[in-house]
């Protein structure tokens, strides 16, 4: 900014200086110019008035206007030397000091020409006189001719001085003067020729001398010299300004082609920080769009990336079970295998489809394909499945397979389509790839579990998750000696709704904990005063999630009594990762006197490895074992082991779905401790 | 130098060159409404100080624009020193004034002005009496585009006027323009006026003007301090008596001649010329002859005198 005001300044300045150079140049020049035309005129006037005064010394007579009117421009032109301004300047004060000598030493030349002029005219005069008008008259009177012969001597002899100018001639002439002129005393009445012969003949002899003087000063150039001092001095000094004007000038170019210099570094600083904010632009526009692991283009360039394609087909991938990955050899051995991934994904797509890759989250990738045909992608997606399976990823020398999932779509929205269809498959076992199609009802269920979400939120908030009781037979005993406490909404139009018909969408929802705790504390109010075990379903997840089993515990903490009696049913349906912490949760209820159950036992993926590692009391067999034990015989082996299994460990069994007698009885006679069924009550919203 | 070798050749060639010039018949270079207006101021005798003096009254337009007094008499009737040159032509003399003391007609126009035994005023004086004139603010608001009349533009309107002051045409111009032949007096006075010497001092455009010369150069004449000649100024013994050369040119009406009006006629101050300047007794016959041709130096009335 400084820098910039600096150029600006210094840019202005030098046209300033310029201007006023020029100006000044200008009037300097025109000055110059001027003097030395004056100068030059007062050199040609000089050789001119020195021409004229040759002239006039040689014509008897001529026209001395010419002189008049040269002696005037000489007086002009020194008195415009003087009233020059340029001559006035202080500088040149030396010019000034000599032209006032060449004034004085002109008023001399003046005074001698003037001098001259007058004698010139008397000299000529008496020349001619003395050979012509003179001679004439004195041969026309009566003469002794010997003065005669000596007027005649005399006559021829100033004509000799006259053409040689030299005066000695005339010495030898002053004899006879004299003599001619006692001659002319001794006449009786002296002859007026002689007499004015003599008087021309004496002006020569006293004039002449000066006369030459005077003519040799003037043709001497006397005005020469100082003329000359006067132009070479003016010269000097004048060279010296316009010396230092092409000095100025100089520096004025210095100082322009500097600023110019200073603006062009400018400029291209400009240009260089426009360029850096170019690529910090792109960079970071880049950085928006690419995904920054593995170099593929991100979710966020997906969108824009899509309205390119005419009529788009997504492939998308997702790496099977990568969480796992990630928890088990760590973050860098995941961030290896999604680079390598993304490596082999650009390796086997030739962009023969103007196909476009992105890494489109943690584990999913898309590959957008242009009008390509089902089957074409199909392959294509095929190709990429089995590259994936097949390749070791070696980790730290580890070789590590994963196998990854696609799903195909070339219905908008791609992306929600394809993911649904993935999800989807992800459910299905050995199922790797699926085409999305609208017939695949994936997207009502999406609105089912939406709708579903609702009435869980809905229900939540106006307390209309209701606890129904179901009543446990103690076949021995032969009365009902528990509940299980059994989830239920009330409608808001009174409706009851279902477990089946929201627990599974609930499982996948924040609300599922909630339910939970609600369930657990609506029974522990209910059988405060009851004299009956009760039981609560619980998760095995629920069971991870601290602030729920925080909420549990205090709850138990607050109803120690009651505490006693509670019973915690554990589904087992999910697949648990840290049992550790299962079991110490485990702990911790029994602590209060709470037993553990495990629920549907026999069914989905619980195996026997569970109950050597969970610390419980009671087996709860698999309603569809307990539904066919009379009528399939494998079913009946499997409940007649269990029930084996659970006698040698001492672990109470219920069986559920208890339909009538038959079953019951059956059941007895096996040794199943309790049963429970519409045979014995349906769950109901009070106790029996 | 050398070269008065050559004065016998150019002797033969002495009618050859002719050393006068004629006067323009037509000036170029006036402009007439400043030349109108300086006549006016020329013939004003308010300019001097007691009324009674015009620049007229010294070189009278009717008589040869010059004295015919000896000398000129300035305000309350004070007499000069000198007799008054005629102001014909003047433009043309190289310096005014008898001794020169001028190079201008505009320096020379100043003197008499304020000459205290001329018109003896002074520059504010003359203002105040030009301003206080209706008809001269008018007409030099015409000529000069002022409302004030300054003392320079005065000077400038009578130097324009007696530039203005040319006499052309006379017999010897027509004679040098080859009009006319020069009647044989005429003539015969011409080639006189070259032989005897007189065309020495007397050449150029103003048959003289253009040089010094000695009043008296052959014959002393003594030396009289009160005379305006060039010692006056100078103060060198060799200047004593030394004077302008007159112009010829209408040399008939400007009589008494000389600057001390020693001559009253033109045949005697032809004579005095020949034996004072020229060493000659100049016969009866040659000064009839030189009379004639210097009366052909009489031109016509300057043509600004006969403008409207």
């Amino acid at each position: 900014m400084r820098n910039t005001f600096i150029a600006g300044f210094i840019g202005a300045l030098s046209v300033v200086l310029l201007a006023l150079f020029y100006t000044h140049q200008t009037k300097f020049s025109s000055n110059y110019k001027e003097v030395l035309s004056i100068l030059h005129t007062l050199d040609s006037v000089e050789q001119k008035l020195n021409y004229n005064i040759l002239q006039n010394s040689i014509y008897l007579y001529t026209n001395q206007d010419n002189i008049a009117q040269n002696r005037a421009i000489l007086s002009q032109s020194i008195k415009a030397i003087k009233a020059h301004a340029l001559i006035q300047d202080k500088n040149y004060n030396k010019v000034y000091k000599k032209t006032l000598k060449l004034e004085i030493e002109t008023e001399k030349y003046f005074n001698q020409l003037d001098n001259f002029l007058s004698l010139n005219a008397g000299i000529k005069n008496s020349f001619i006189y003395i050979n012509t008008h003179a001679y004439n008259a004195l041969l026309k009177e009566e003469h002794d001719p010997k003065y005669i012969r000596m007027a005649q001597y005399i006559s021829k002899a100033f004509i000799t001085a006259a053409h040689t100018l030299d005066t000695d001639l005339l010495l030898n002439t002053e004899k006879k003067i004299q003599a001619l002129n006692n001659y002319n005393q001794s006449l009786s009445k002296p002859s007026r020729p002689i007499e004015l012969f003599l008087l021309h003949v004496r002006f020569i002899l006293k004039n002449f001398p000066p006369y030459i003087e005077t003519l040799n000063y003037l043709l001497s150039d006397p005005l020469l010299q100082n003329t000359t001092d006067i132009q070479n001095t003016f010269s000097a000094i004048a060279i010296r300004d316009m010396q230092a004007f092409n000095y100025f000038a100089v520096f004025l170019m210095v100082l322009f082609v500097f600023s110019i210099a200073h603006v062009l570094v400018l400029l291209l600083r400009i240009h260089k920080e426009n360029k850096e904010l170019e690529t910090a632009q792109t960079n970071l526009q880049s950085s928006l769009v690419t995904d920054r692991l593995t170099g593929l283009k991100n979710r966020f360039s997906f969108e824009n990336e899509l309205q390119k394609f005419h009529k788009p087909t997504l492939v998308l991938l997702n790496l099977d079970n990568f969480k796992h990955i990630n928890d088990f050899y760590g973050v860098s051995a995941g961030d290896y295998i999604l680079c390598q991934c993304a490596k082999i994904l650009k390796s086997i797509t030739l962009k023969q489809f103007d196909e476009q890759i992105f890494r489109l989250g943690g584990d999913d990738f898309g590959i957008i394909f242009e009008d390509v045909s089902q089957e074409a992608t199909f392959q294509n997606a095929q190709m990429i499945i089995r590259a994936i399976d097949t390749y070791d990823f070696i980790v730290n020398d580890i070789r590590i397979n994963i196998t990854i999932s696609a799903a195909i779509s070339n219905e908008v929205p791609l992306i929600e389509n394809a993911d649904m269809a993935l999800k989807h498959i992800k459910t299905l076992a050995n199922k790797k790839l699926i085409i999305y199609s609208n017939k695949l009802n994936l997207r009502r269920k999406i609105l089912h579990n939406i709708e579903v979400t609702n009435i869980l939120k809905e229900a939540i908030k106006h307390n209309r998750i209701t606890p129904y009781f179901q009543p446990i037979f103690h076949l021995k005993h032969k009365k009902i000696e528990k509940y299980e406490a059994l989830v239920r909404i009330k409608n808001a139009t009174g409706d009851i709704l279902q477990p089946y018909e929201f627990l599974p969408v609930a499982v996948k929802t924040p609300y599922y904990a909630e339910i939970t705790r609600i369930m657990i504390q609506k029974s522990m109010d209910y059988f405060q005063n009851l004299p009956y075990r009760f039981s609560v379903n619980i998760a095995m997840q629920d069971l991870l999630n601290t602030e729920l089993m925080s909420v549990i515990k205090e709850t138990l903490e607050a109803n120690k009594e009651t505490a006693k009696r509670l019973d915690f049913e554990l589904l087992e349906s999910e697949h648990i990762e840290d049992m550790e912490l299962v079991n110490s949760f485990i702990r911790e209820i029994k602590s209060f006197g709470c037993r553990i159950s495990i629920d549907d036992f026999g069914s989905g993926y619980s195996n026997f490895s569970y109950l050597s590692q969970l610390d419980f009391d009671t087996l709860k067999i698999d309603g569809s074992l307990i539904k066919e034990i009379n009528s399939d015989k494998k079913s009946y082996q499997i409940v007649k082991i269990i029930v084996e299994f659970a006698t040698i460990n001492k672990l109470e069994i219920v069986a559920e779905f208890v339909e009538d007698a038959a079953i019951s009885e059956c059941l007895e006679i096996l040794g199943v401790t309790y049963a429970q069924g519409y045979y014995y009550g349906k769950p109901l919203p009070e106790t029996l | 130098m050398k070269s008065f070798l050559f004065l016998s050749i150019f002797l033969t060639s002495l009618y050859s060159i002719e050393p006068i010039q004629p006067l323009p018949l037509i000036l170029d270079d006036i402009n007439l409404n400043k030349a109108k207006l300086g006549r006016v101021l020329f013939s004003d005798p308010l300019l001097s100080k007691d009324g009674t003096v015009s620049c007229n009254s010294c070189h009278d337009l009717s008589l040869g624009g010059a004295d015919s007094r000896d000398v000129s008499l300035g305000v309350e009737n004070k007499k000069g020193n000198v007799q008054s040159p005629t102001v014909f032509n003047a433009r043309y003399n190289f310096k005014q004034f008898w001794n020169g003391r001028a190079d201008t007609l505009k320096e020379q126009a100043d003197g008499p002005l304020h000459n205290p035994v001329e018109m003896a005023m002074d520059k504010n004086a003359i203002e105040k009496y030009l301003n206080s004139s209706d008809f001269y603010k008018k007409q030099f608001k015409k000529v000069y585009a002022t409302s004030s009349i300054l003392y320079k533009n005065a000077i400038d309107a009578i130097v324009e006027f007696e530039k203005a002051l040319v006499t052309p045409d006379s017999r010897f111009d027509q004679f040098l323009y080859k009009k006319i032949a020069l009647n044989d007096n005429e003539h015969k006075g011409y080639v006189l006026f070259k032989t005897l010497g007189c065309i020495s001092c007397h050449n150029g455009i103003n048959v003289g003007g253009n040089s010094f010369q000695k009043f008296g150069l052959m014959e002393d004449v003594p030396h009289i301090m009160s005379t305006p000649d060039r010692y006056a100024i100078t103060k060198n013994v060799r200047d004593k008596n030394i004077f302008k050369v007159p112009t010829l040119r209408n040399i008939e009406y400007t009589a008494p001649y000389f600057h001390d009006a020693s001559s009253k006629t033109l045949y005697e101050a032809v004579e005095d010329m020949g034996h004072l300047n020229l060493g000659i007794a100049l016969e009866e016959a040659e000064i009839q002859e030189v009379l004639a041709f210097l009366k052909s130096l009489s031109g016509d009335q300057p043509t600004i005198l006969k403008e409207k």
